[in-house]
């Protein structure tokens, strides 16, 4: 049976189950067919600007009802007429209604800008006069944030930023005030959008048909000379994003609304925050140390310093005594030259990441637990979920366009379970909320399952078939100490219980977790028992449920996918293997070592004892970001040989002997692989900056200098190169990964997969592993009256860890320091007041910073940030590490307060 | 409007509702507002913006309102009696400026001149102490067997009456062929099927009792006089649908009301009726807007939200109160269901007409000789209503308005064609509405009239969708522009009049056009001068 009929203008056209007029026609004839002004693709028909009114009526001779297109649901038979002279007329009139208010001035674009899309429509309806009264009343303009510009001159009551405020970011800050003909768009309180509680993901101003809403960048009506669609650079999500260049330079940031991973949306981070890329602080010169002092110097004599000290040491030393750490920012065919680089010039594992102080123990506990250390399913499932759980992990502020797609669910009642010691932005919207002593997730967890047992919630066809080791695992389950471990975590066993049962009950229930779960002393243990309870609820291998850790920098999943690991080479595969390093020496052409190498922490240790003597950075600022700041600087400055490829001049490139200045992500193309193993491509804006290279150009010219001949930097090439060595890239080629990527593993024909273990598990076997909880040595060392607070720390919406690229941006106007979050019964026993400079003491070390009251943080737990190198925080976290990756304990620190 | 706030406020359905939650803190003046709003969105989880948003679409939640000590009404009868400078001189004597607003209006058109102060309303003959509570209510039968006029004694029979079977209740509405009596005559019967035939473990009855036209009072009657013919009907409708929770949206002018329902409730819930039924009421108390009569914008105040109108499908019956199927109806319609339930429907049908059956409260105003709720059959002559049973105008009129605002305006030569039902009044180009009766003195110049028709309606738009939002506005400017020496473009008139017919959103822009056209045919003689050509509509 042929697909049923309606009628466009008296022609036949066919339609499709549940679209409306709007899409039914401009599917046929075109986006422009029927004007609109309210509506957007983006957010739920509102019918207010009623321009796409059509004549509808059921037969060729029934009589004819003029209907809002956008609404209304087109009916088989239906004979549509978009514009008979009693609708142009009516859309005539709206315009002419909408122009008596609208300022005279504004109906033209502004010189060298393009037309907005009212102006657009004003033009194609030919209509620039308005028969009716004037009743403006002209207003000021809201200029007072660092992005966001306001001017309700040129409003036309769409309400499309409150729609977009409230439907895309959940933020609801915007609303009309007052009704009827005066009724005017406020922000907040009828407050200006600086004081307001707007997070600046600019939603409001892409989808403004005017100029009301603009940013400062005019984003919307920029006329740029070239457009280069790429990727985010600030965090795991990946969103893609559209760069506007004019004159060769970056000048305003667009989205990709058909992007898969975000839809058109982004984050003041993703989408306004890039004029750190020609800052004046970028650095344009390799520097060399010389009589203790960095100068400047060429390409060439940096390289040749390098390849000539790294031989000596080599020589002097021996290989064990050189180590590399590579970037999670970098591309994955950067990274993949940098472990190669490692290990086959080089010539021992002694390559480590990022991963290493965050996301570690996800790869490890996963392994374990499934045989994959990724995402098991993809962010475009969450509203798939009906119940959603979060450990550890702030997604609002750390991965902001995930966290409002889980916030846009649990706001519209699918159950939430936050499982974080802070009160953090989804908890005010969740069904329950354990907030937990930070360092206690093993014990909380152990409870959680506890009760899924209990309960009867097990999937026991689920758990037969498809794990191993779940009888001794309920065993030791049930032999928990509720008591205990109630009072362990400081949660009620009630709560713990409630969540069980949401989670337990739910069809599908899909868990998310963070560094929250991660960087602690049985980190790892924390993901294997999170794998756990999803295999015994059957929550995997289906749409809408599974273990998706929230990755912190945007490539720290390809990093780890390309070898960046001391244990595992590109593709996760065990370099104690011989015929894993069978498979690697044919492909790199070179033997490659078996010995396992150092992790970060290792390496620091080494470095610290003599036996490290040159160590590689790849655009990481350790000094700032690793824990206990004292420890990191001697080893740093215990290392004979010190490179360093940096944008800026951070505290660790100010150590080095070597600074190679490296190109932005905007400078260079290759591939980042977000969260969700997603594959996708970084496209060059504009050339590397005069001075730099891009970090994967670095690795090619010092493996030629050391003997070991690479081509180019040239993404295409490396990729061909990292599909023969990495299984699960079998099919990946640049050129098949087309605008929105592939998801891992991708099969040699090029088939890409959403969802991991569907029908088996990687390892075979699901396995199951039960942990104890047990207290971290931070906590145990008997001085709890010396260091009665715990600190904890995490990001904050507005900078991106170190805060290098952030800080040199208008984001500083948004947030300008670390802060302390205390809790106001503690501030109150030690007389501390808001805004107050305290000083933390810890075993490590001591810093200073101010004080904000807030009841985020329970009594006995502080808060802060490490984005600002004057505060450096990690002067006072410990050398406690996960057991089993090494894994830092940022999490969990013992500290005193000192005013 | 929003999912996430519907979803949000839907979280506290069992206690005080967030829309309840805002009138107070709006109203408790003790505490700043951006503190108190600050704090009810932390506790009930929604934004600032949309409490604010929401608090400022209300008259009695504005701040600029919130120091008024009384309001005189503003309503079409008030204003066509001329009684309200006298009252104001009045309260002037008492209050400062400041401390009078203007509500419109207060539903006491059969005394016109009146004026609320704190929960009391008077008239032009103000006594302290006395006020229109005190008096009986105007109410004449003028059929054998009026549904209206007895009070309800034994209470709990009369609920036990009808506890019927669902399928009983949906037979007997259906013989009875009921029709809303909220102006739009939609077959109850329908509305009924639809909500029960909707899929959906939480139902709601939602009756409205925003009667906020001008001219009708007879909503107030029944809340006042027969509340509990109101809470039996929606009893009646909640165990027929499923639902098991039934709102009473009064209008915050009818202070009288609220009492007097509140205290039928607790009359309800002390009856073995009440238990077996396990159906529970609730009041909500508007804040002064008069679109929240409009279905959807009502239910989007319960819900705290802006009572923005929502677009329609779905219908409340498939998506109404917190998204939930939902029976929403007039107040009169639900006060005739127990009628029915208790005589059968064939008894109801067998009065009025084929089409139109039953009886109808019809409101006369002030311009009357006998003004008050008069019931009488569907299908009554309507000189008959004006003259035997009005007992003839006060004094001359020119026309009237039947059935609101938005109902037609009948010159007086067109009163001996019509009959009280929808489809006399629809065929000869009116509109029955409510069938309140306005009378429009002779001495009152239709151009003023049409300004104050578009004052009001631009003063109540919600403003949601454009043509109204703008079309209500401009028309009025121009009307007020428009003077014998500079006519208004009547070409621009007549397109916007068009705009606001086709392209309105919901009744209160579309409807508007059609008292419009019918004074500007039957008045185009008084009203030539003011317009650059005889209009053509």
């Amino acid at each position: 049976m042929s697909a049923p009929n309606a009628y466009i203008n008296g022609k036949a056209y066919p339609l499709a189950a549940g679209e409306t007029i709007y899409t039914f026609v401009s599917r046929h004839l075109g986006a422009g067919a029927i004007p609109v002004l309210c509506n957007d693709d983006a957010l739920e028909p509102f019918g207010n600007c009623r321009l796409c009114s059509v004549d509808v009526a059921m037969s060729a001779v029934a009589p004819r009802r003029v209907k809002a297109a956008c609404h209304t649901r087109v009916e088989a038979e239906q004979y549509i007429y978009t514009d008979t002279p009693r609708i142009e007329k009516l859309r005539r009139s709206i315009m002419e209604l909408l122009l008596s208010d609208y300022p005279a001035t504004a109906l033209q674009p502004l010189p060298g800008e393009k037309p907005t899309a009212f102006q657009t429509l004003v033009q194609q309806l030919g209509i620039s006069s308005s028969r009716f009264p004037t009743d403006r009343k002209a207003a000021s303009v809201d200029k007072t944030h660092p992005y966001i510009h306001f001017d309700t001159n040129e409003c036309i009551y769409c309400y499309r930023c409150i729609r977009a405020c409230d439907e895309i970011q959940g933020q609801l800050v915007l609303s009309m005030l007052g009704r009827g003909h005066d009724s005017r768009v406020i922000v907040s309180l009828d407050q200006s959008f600086k004081e307001s509680e707007c997070v600046a993901c600019g939603a409001c101003v892409q989808t403004c048909p005017t100029n009301a809403l603009s940013d400062r960048y005019r984003t919307k009506t920029f006329m740029e000379d070239r457009r280069v669609r790429t990727v985010c650079t600030y965090c795991g999500v990946g969103c893609n994003l559209e760069v506007l260049l004019k004159d060769g330079e970056v000048r305003a940031i667009d989205t990709a609304d058909d992007a898969e991973v975000n839809q058109g949306h982004a984050c003041v981070k993703g989408r306004y925050a890039f004029a750190y890329y020609n800052h004046p602080d970028r650095l344009r010169s390799p520097l060399l140390r010389k009589n203790g002092e960095l100068q400047a110097v060429s390409w060439d004599e940096a390289l040749d310093h390098i390849a000539a000290r790294l031989d000596g040491i080599r020589q002097t030393h021996g290989v064990q005594a050189i180590a590399g750490i590579s970037s999670s920012r970098c591309t994955n065919e950067e990274n993949f030259l940098m472990q190669k680089f490692m290990r086959v010039v080089i010539g021992n594992n002694n390559i480590d990441g990022c991963a290493r102080v965050c996301h570690a123990p996800t790869a490890f506990g996963m392994q374990q637990s499934f045989g994959t250390g990724a995402a098991t399913n993809s962010i475009a499932e969450i509203p798939l979920a009906d119940c959603l759980l979060v450990i550890g992990a702030n997604s609002t502020e750390a991965h902001p366009v995930t966290g409002a797609k889980m916030q846009q669910r649990a706001m519209k009642g699918v159950p939430l379970i936050v499982i974080d010691p802070r009160r953090i932005e989804l908890t005010r919207y969740a069904t329950v909320h354990l907030q937990l002593r930070p360092g206690t997730n093993v014990a909380l967890l152990d409870m959680l399952i506890y009760y899924v047992i209990k309960e009867g919630l097990v999937d026991e066809e689920f758990v037969g078939q498809r794990t191993e080791g779940f009888a001794d695992f309920r065993e030791s389950a049930l032999a928990i100490d509720m008591d205990k471990l109630e009072q362990v975590t400081g949660v009620a066993r009630d709560k713990v219980r409630e969540a069980a049962l949401l989670y337990g009950r739910a069809h599908n229930a899909m868990s998310f977790h963070g560094l929250g779960l991660t960087e602690h002393y049985q980190g790892s243990r924390g993901v294997m028992l999170v794998a756990a309870l999803a295999m015994m609820t059957g929550n995997i291998g289906r749409p809408g449920v599974g273990v998706n850790p929230l990755r912190g920098q945007n490539n720290v999943q390809g990093a780890a996918d390309m070898g960046v690991q001391p244990n595992q080479g590109a593709g996760y595969l065990d370099v104690t293997d011989p015929a894993v390093r069978a498979h690697y020496e044919r492909e790199y052409g070179h033997p490659v070592p078996a010995e396992k190498g150092l992790t970060t922490p290792g390496m620091l240790n080494a470095a610290s004892n003599g036996d490290l003597k040159a160590l590689w950075i790849m655009g990481e600022d350790i000094l700032q970001t690793d824990p206990d700041y004292c420890h990191v600087r001697h080893a740093l400055s215990e290392v004979e040989f010190l490179v360093v490829q940096e944008l800026f001049m951070t505290e660790t490139a100010s150590l080095a002997d070597v600074v190679l200045p490296a190109a932005s992500h905007l400078e260079k193309s290759g591939t980042f692989t977000n969260g969700e193993r997603r594959v996708q491509r970084v496209n060059q804006v504009i050339p590397p900056l005069e001075g730099t290279r891009p970090d994967g150009q670095i690795m090619v010219d010092i493996m030629n200098r050391m003997g070991y001949a690479q081509a180019g930097y040239d993404p295409a090439l490396h990729l061909t190169e990292i599909a023969r060595v990495v299984p699960f890239f079998a099919g990946i080629r640049w050129d098949n990964l087309g605008e929105n990527g592939k998801q891992w593993p991708v099969s040699k024909d090029g088939q890409d997969t959403q969802i991991l273990h569907r029908e088996t598990f990687k390892r075979g076997k699901g396995k199951f592993t039960f942990t104890d909880f047990v207290e971290t040595p931070q906590l145990l060392e008997g001085d709890a009256d010396e260091y009665p607070f715990i600190l904890t720390t995490g990001r904050r919406l507005e900078h991106y860890n170190c805060g290098s690229m952030t800080r040199r941006t208008p984001n500083i106007d948004l947030l300008d320091r670390d802060e302390l979050l205390i809790n106001p019964l503690d501030a109150a026993a030690y007389g501390i007041i808001d805004e107050q400079e305290i000083g933390l003491r810890s075993k490590q070390g001591r810093t200073r910073l101010r004080a904000r009251l807030s009841d985020e943080v329970r009594p006995g737990v502080l808060f802060t940030t490490f984005h600002f190198p004057e505060i450096a925080i990690n002067h006072l976290t410990s050398g406690v590490l996960d057991l089993d990756a090494d894994t830092p304990e940022f999490k969990v620190v013992a500290v005193a307060i000192e005013k | 409007m929003s999912k996430n706030l519907r979803s949000l406020s839907a979280r506290h359905v069992e206690g005080q509702t967030l829309f309840q939650a805002l009138a107070e803190a709006v109203e408790n003046t003790s505490m700043p507002l951006s503190q108190q709003l600050r704090e009810l969105a932390e506790e009930r989880l929604v934004s600032r913006a949309s409490l604010l948003g929401a608090s400022s679409f209300y008259d009695f939640l504005q701040v600029e309102n919130l120091n008024k000590r009384a309001y005189v009404c503003n309503g079409t009868c008030c204003l066509l009696a001329g009684k309200q400078d006298e009252v104001r001189a009045g309260l002037a004597a008492r209050y400062k400026d400041d401390e009078i607003g203007e509500a419109t209006c207060l539903g006491h058109c059969y005394r016109a001149g009146s004026f609320q102060e704190g929960e009391q309303t008077y008239d032009d003959e103000y006594r302290p102490g006395a006020s229109l509570d005190s008096i009986e209510f105007p109410y004449f039968a003028h059929i054998d067997q009026p549904l209206f006029a007895a009070p309800v004694t034994a209470i709990d029979d009369y609920y036990q009456q009808v506890l019927q079977a669902p399928a009983d209740i949906q037979e007997q509405l259906s013989r009875s062929n009921l029709r809303g009596r909220g102006g739009a005559g939609f077959p109850f019967a329908d509305k009924l099927a639809g909500c029960t035939a909707a899929a959906g473990t939480q139902k709601y009855v939602v009756c409205n009792a925003d009667e906020g036209d001008p001219g009708a009072f007879s909503d107030r009657y029944l809340l006042e006089e027969q509340p509990h013919r109101v809470l039996a009907g929606m009893l009646a409708a909640g165990l027929a649908t499923g639902a098991d929770t039934g709102f009473v949206y009064i209008r915050a002018e009818y202070p009288l009301a609220q009492r007097r329902i509140a205290e039928a409730i607790a009359a309800f819930e002390q009856t073995p009726a009440a238990a077996t039924s396990r159906f529970r009421f609730r009041i909500v108390r508007g804040a002064g807007a008069y679109i929240c009569g409009e279905e959807t914008a009502l239910l989007n105040s319960i819900e705290g939200l802006r009572p923005e109108v929502r677009t329609r499908p779905p219908y409340p019956t498939q998506a109404g109160l917190f998204g939930q199927p939902t029976l929403l109806s007039n107040v009169e319609t639900f006060a005739a269901v127990p009628w029915i339930l208790e005589h059968g429907g064939a008894a109801f049908a067998a009065m009025g007409t084929a089409q139109s059956t039953g009886t109808k409260l019809v409101c006369l105003d002030y311009g009357f000789n006998q003004p008050g709720v008069h019931e009488v059959a569907m299908g009554t002559p309507l000189r008959q209503v004006i003259e035997e049973y009005g007992g003839g105008f006060r004094w001359p009129m020119k026309a009237v308005q039947v059935g609101g605002p938005l109902g037609g305006v009948v010159p007086i030569d067109r009163i001996a064609g019509l009959t009280l039902d929808c489809e006399s009044f629809a065929a000869a180009g009116f509109e029955l509405g409510h069938a309140g009766i306005v009378s429009i003195p002779e001495s009152f110049p239709m151009i003023d009239f049409l300004r104050h028709l578009f004052a009001y309606m631009a003063a109540e738009s919600c403003g949601k969708c454009l043509p109204c939002r703008l079309g209500t506005r401009k028309a009025h400017t121009m009307l007020t522009a428009a003077s014998k020496t500079q006519p208004l473009d009547s070409a621009a008139f007549t397109d916007l009049l068009e705009a606001l017919e086709y392209g309105s959103l919901c009744g209160l822009g579309s409807a508007l056009p059609l008292p419009v056209r019918n004074i500007l045919t039957y008045f185009a003689t008084e009203l030539h001068d003011y317009f650059s050509e005889v209009a053509d509509t």
